[in-house]
């Protein structure tokens, strides 16, 4: 625990101070907080640990170069020795620890309660930042950029304009497969020209980055790998320097391990191997299939990007900007797509909601409190006591308590982001250039939002204090809490506060939960239900070939067939749905006729005759095709049928891709299967599906003057692999595991993945199952607090009423016109809340709109369910105070008089 | 601004120490901080914060480099490191001895220092 927090401190340091030095400093302080503590017991670890967190925020400001003095000077000013003031300091400390301990479980919840909201921030906050807001990881990151490569200009040529760039490299994405476990891993690789890694100012934490000389041919090519990797494989990541890593293909020797966290260009790349741009030189860099070849380029000191921009172009002319991209751009590796942007800034909004409420409960604590001590702040008033000691006191008992929540936010947060990325898909987590952690930036926004509790918190209490009326308060406590009217009036609207913040997270939680049970009852157009896709990956060298490869599947095929678990099974070509099989650009002819409008999405799936009765695909018209049919037999979707000869019979009419393409004879019509292409309501107008038998992918017919074109790079041979898919419907679901064991029998040369298709379907939407459950929890988490906030007003307000409750029993009241009286003063508080909640609800939730699906924001249920569920738990919560009130002896109460 | 009761191009104790440190042959981290705890009989202490606050800079000055570490050293911990003088930074060091050694005669000269002046 306690290095895990000395972890989270490290991140006050700036990034690359961090990654070189971080681990090592853990180290060397666990040895120095260890010595201290033999030495001194517990009082001297914590002493070190004092020190040393001066002395990170003292490094973090000089490593940022904030400190004063000159920077090139290996030495810093020393700091200047503490004087009396901190004595003073220290008993300001202890007094204000002597009034939040005489607050017991008062001053525990409210710690819980900032801490608890704190860490809720700070955790959305971390998620934006790495998402959104935070640049990259790398030195002066602004400086980076990237080229458009549309038209592939040559490395070299960009290397020699050395008055534009520093340094250009260039990156390719590939893959490897690892050995030595029981199955071929794949393993995200990315190939980099030699002198990328010192171009971002990352060096490897141990061994080496490459060099010029690992181009060359050699029997274990040279890589670097993540740290995590190193640890997995070889335990001690220094101890992989050295090692080869057995992959199927040639082994590769470890040179260097990267610092723990860095990523480039992306989390999932874990190997890094030469690229050896030369070999290509003269030759464009066409590789299909892959996310091709790109350059990067670190801006020449003091040159403009605009410059840069306009010089590239007037010497590269194929460099113009094409669509929104210009010829040069920052780079800005996996920026999430808009939708999650707003979804991003929603759950900031959330959180804040979250931070508010809590806020407001804790200073209406506060409150209450200052209320029962007013007599003794008025006693220390009337004995000569500057009203500014009392308000210093407020002022640092709270910045105690804040205190206290910081220490305990850090635990939850630290605890929380575990579960936040566990729970995300991978491709938020590792997709983007910044892990979700926290980061000293992280840090600042905690600090930051403890600043504004402190201040919110502290605020009326210390309003309260300044004013408090000394004769008012010298005078019996009753009566001073009579007078104080304008306190409660203060608590009242807190509490009115806390309801309407509980009202409007309820509101977004379930707007949110309404879309995602919509987006999951989407029907997908299939009998889904238990169909399973099972995906072998398989690493080239081990098959080369497709007879090979297709000797496999046809074992497998035998193999699944024959599983009494399986009802059906078939093998695809190409990805299971909701993925797209086979997505081209097309320019379709109708029967001979081009069609409208003239480019178009063709979707094609490959499949077996058999798929359609595994997947439950109905066949609407015709038949399916058989092993006879060419390979031009086509099955249409319904929507494509209609979209091309709406209304008319289209079996037997024909069609081609593009005019170059083979024309294609209808057979048959499916209904549509919900793809990754289509919107959330259907599929779009701008694509078609169809189904072709099984067949190489469709080629394009050669035309005169289409062979011209470079030939293709050479990419290393690791960087290709195969994958075959079977869809198989399973009997019971829970039976994958043993089919998945049977599958494989004592083939351990490939690796296998398995997914329900309607668990694929329900991962397309886990952002909004994310928003969901992350609002949702705050909006459960605020009502409580709604509810404790209304029952402590009401409780408190009982108590203070004691007399005047007992003299209208003696007037003649009965209890059930006592109990109304409570019950209706907290109804009020909870109508008004709810009212302004609901209002509030109705503004902010048009900005989540956009990703709402099957609800409208404004919609009526929601917002009657929420108000009706809060006002009745509110009389809930009200019950046992009102009960009290009843309960009052007017004869004891008067007589205490 | 440095404070006034260094003079320009002098090195603050924790620099000097560091170097003095390292004078042996390469060290680790904490291995420094106990070497200078003792020699300064408790007068230095650092921590790993001040103490690599301090290791960075002079890193990025090449007055100290990463090395290897010795070869007697039966030493499981991945995560250290160890540190050795620079050309530079053994210069740096004996710049600064020398001028406190010339601070040292002035001083024996007035009077204000045991021990004999040899010039």
């Amino acid at each position: 625990m306690a290095s895990r927090f000395y972890g989270l401190l490290l991140r006050l340091l700036p990034s690359h101070r961090r990654l070189r030095y971080g681990d090592e400093m853990a180290a060397v302080f666990a040895e120095v907080v260890g010595e201290a503590r033999r030495q001194a017991g517990w009082l001297g670890a914590g002493a070190a640990w004092m020190k040393e967190l001066f002395g990170l925020a003292r490094f973090s400001i000089s490593a940022r170069g904030l400190a004063a003095g000159p920077r090139s000077h290996p030495d810093r000013p020393e700091l200047p020795r503490s004087g009396r003031g901190r004595w003073h300091m220290t008993s300001e400390i202890k007094g204000a620890w002597r009034g939040v301990r005489g607050r017991g479980w008062s001053a525990v919840l409210s710690v819980g309660l900032i801490a608890l909201a704190l860490a809720a921030n700070t955790l959305v906050f971390s998620a934006t930042d790495a998402l959104v807001f935070n640049t990259l990881p790398y030195r002066e990151a602004d400086r980076l950029i990237t080229l458009n490569m549309s038209s592939s200009p040559r490395l070299h040529q960009l290397r020699s304009f050395s008055d534009l760039f520093s340094a250009v490299h260039g990156y390719l994405a590939g893959s490897t497969f690892v050995t030595g476990r029981v199955e071929p891993t794949y393993v995200s690789t990315t190939f980099v020209t030699p002198g990328l890694f010192e171009m971002l100012g990352v060096a490897p934490r141990f061994g080496r980055g490459f060099v010029d000389a690992d181009m060359a041919a050699t029997d274990s090519p040279a890589a670097v790998i993540d740290h995590d990797l190193a640890r997995e494989r070889y335990g001690d990541p220094r101890a992989a320097v050295g090692q080869t890593l057995e992959t199927t293909d040639r082994p590769l020797l470890v040179v260097g391990v990267m610092p723990p966290g860095f990523r480039f260009p992306e989390g999932r790349t874990r190997i890094w191997r030469v690229l050896d741009y030369a070999r290509y030189s003269g030759g464009r860099v066409i590789i299909s299939g892959f996310s091709g070849f790109w350059p990067v380029a670190r801006l020449a000191a003091g040159v403009p990007l605009e410059h840069v921009e306009r010089t590239v172009v007037e010497r590269i002319p194929e460099l113009k900007p094409s669509g929104n991209r210009s010829a040069v751009n920052p780079i800005r590796f996996g920026r999430p797509p808009d939708e999650r942007r707003l979804m991003l800034f929603a759950l900031l909004g959330a959180a804040l909601c979250l931070l508010l409420t809590a806020c407001a409960n804790v200073t209406s604590v506060e409150l209450a409190g200052a209320l029962r001590r007013s007599r003794a702040y008025a006693i220390q008033a009337a004995l000569g006591a500057p009203r500014g000691t009392l308000v210093r006191t407020a002022l640092f008992e709270g910045a105690l308590l804040v205190a206290l929540a910081i220490a305990l936010a850090a635990v939850l947060a630290v605890a929380g982001l575990e579960i936040l990325t566990s729970r995300l898909p991978e491709r938020i987590t590792q997709g983007g250039i910044n892990p979700i952690d926290l980061d000293w930036r992280s840090a600042v926004f905690m600090a930051g939002g403890a600043v504004a509790t402190w201040v919110i918190a502290s605020l009326p209490v210390v309003v309260s204090s300044a004013r408090s009326n000394l004769i008012d308060a010298l005078k019996l406590e009753d009566r001073a809490a009579a007078a104080s009217r304008a306190r409660t009036v203060t608590r009242r609207l807190l509490t009115v506060g806390q309801v309407a913040f509980a009202v409007v997270l309820l509101v977004g939680g379930l707007l949110y939960a309404r879309t995602y049970t919509r987006l999951l009852a989407i029907e997908t157009g299939a009998d889904t239900t238990g169909v399973a896709s099972i995906s072998l990956t398989l690493p080239p060298e081990t098959f080369p070939t497709p007879e090979r490869i297709d000797e496999l599947a046809t074992g497998i095929m035998g193999r699944l067939k024959s599983h009494p678990g399986v009802k059906a099974v078939t093998r695809l070509y190409g990805p299971a749905p909701p993925a797209v099989g086979f997505a081209m650009r097309s320019h379709p002819e109708i029967d001979s006729r081009p069609a409208t409008p003239a480019e178009l999405s063709a979707l094609i799936y490959n499949v077996e005759p058999d798929f359609f009765a595994t997947l439950g695909l109905p066949l609407r018209l015709g038949r399916i095709f058989g092993p006879d049919d060419p390979p031009t037999s086509a099955i249409v979707s319904d929507t494509m049928a209609r979209q091309f000869w709406s209304g008319e019979n289209p079996i037997g009419r024909t069609f081609r891709i593009d005019p170059s393409y083979p024309v294609c004879t209808v057979v048959g019509v499916v209904g549509h299967v919900r793809n990754d292409r289509d919107t959330l309501t259907g599929p779009t107008e701008s694509s078609f599906t169809f189904y072709l038998p099984p067949q190489p992918p469709l080629r394009r017919a050669n035309r005169p003057g289409d062979s011209t074109g470079p030939p293709p790079v050479n990419v290393p041979a690791a960087s290709l692999w195969a994958s075959v898919t079977f869809l198989a419907r399973l009997a019971d679901p829970a039976q994958l595991g043993a089919v998945l064991g049977t599958l494989r029998g004592t083939d351990s040369r490939f690796q296998t993945k398995a997914e329900f298709l309607d668990d694929a379907y329900a991962s397309r939407h886990a952002e909004t199952l994310m928003a969901t459950s992350i609002v949702t929890a705050f909006a459960g988490f605020a009502f409580i607090v709604a509810m404790t906030g209304i029952y402590g007003v009401m409780a408190f307000l009982v108590a203070g009423r004691t007399r005047e409750i007992g003299i209208r029993m003696a007037l003649g009241a009965d209890r059930r016109s006592i109990s109304r009286m409570v019950l209706g003063s907290s109804a009020r508080l909870v109508l008004w809340g709810a009212a302004l909640g609901s209002g509030a609800a109705l503004l902010t939730s048009r900005w989540i709109e956009s990703q709402l699906f099957g609800v409208s924001p404004t919609d009526p249920a929601t917002y009657v369910a929420v108000s009706a569920a809060i006002v009745a738990t509110a009389l809930l919560a009200t019950w046992h105070p009102a009960h009290q009130a009843a309960r009052v002896d007017p004869a004891i109460t008067l007589r205490t008089e | 601004m440095p404070p006034p009761s260094r003079p320009p191009g002098a090195l603050s104790p924790q620099v000097f120490q560091i170097l003095l440190s390292l004078a042996d042959g390469p060290r680790h981290g904490y291995a420094m901080i106990q070497d200078i705890r003792e020699r300064t009989n408790d007068e230095v202490r650092l921590t790993a914060s001040t103490l690599y606050d301090a290791l960075a800079r002079l890193v990025d000055q090449a007055w100290i480099e990463e090395s290897d570490p010795p070869d007697d050293t039966p030493d499981h911990d991945y995560r250290r490191r160890y540190y050795r003088l620079t050309k530079i930074g053994r210069e740096a060091a004996v710049k600064e001895t020398a001028r406190l050694q010339r601070l040292l005669d002035m001083a024996r000269e007035k009077k204000l220092a045991p021990g004999r002046n040899r010039r």
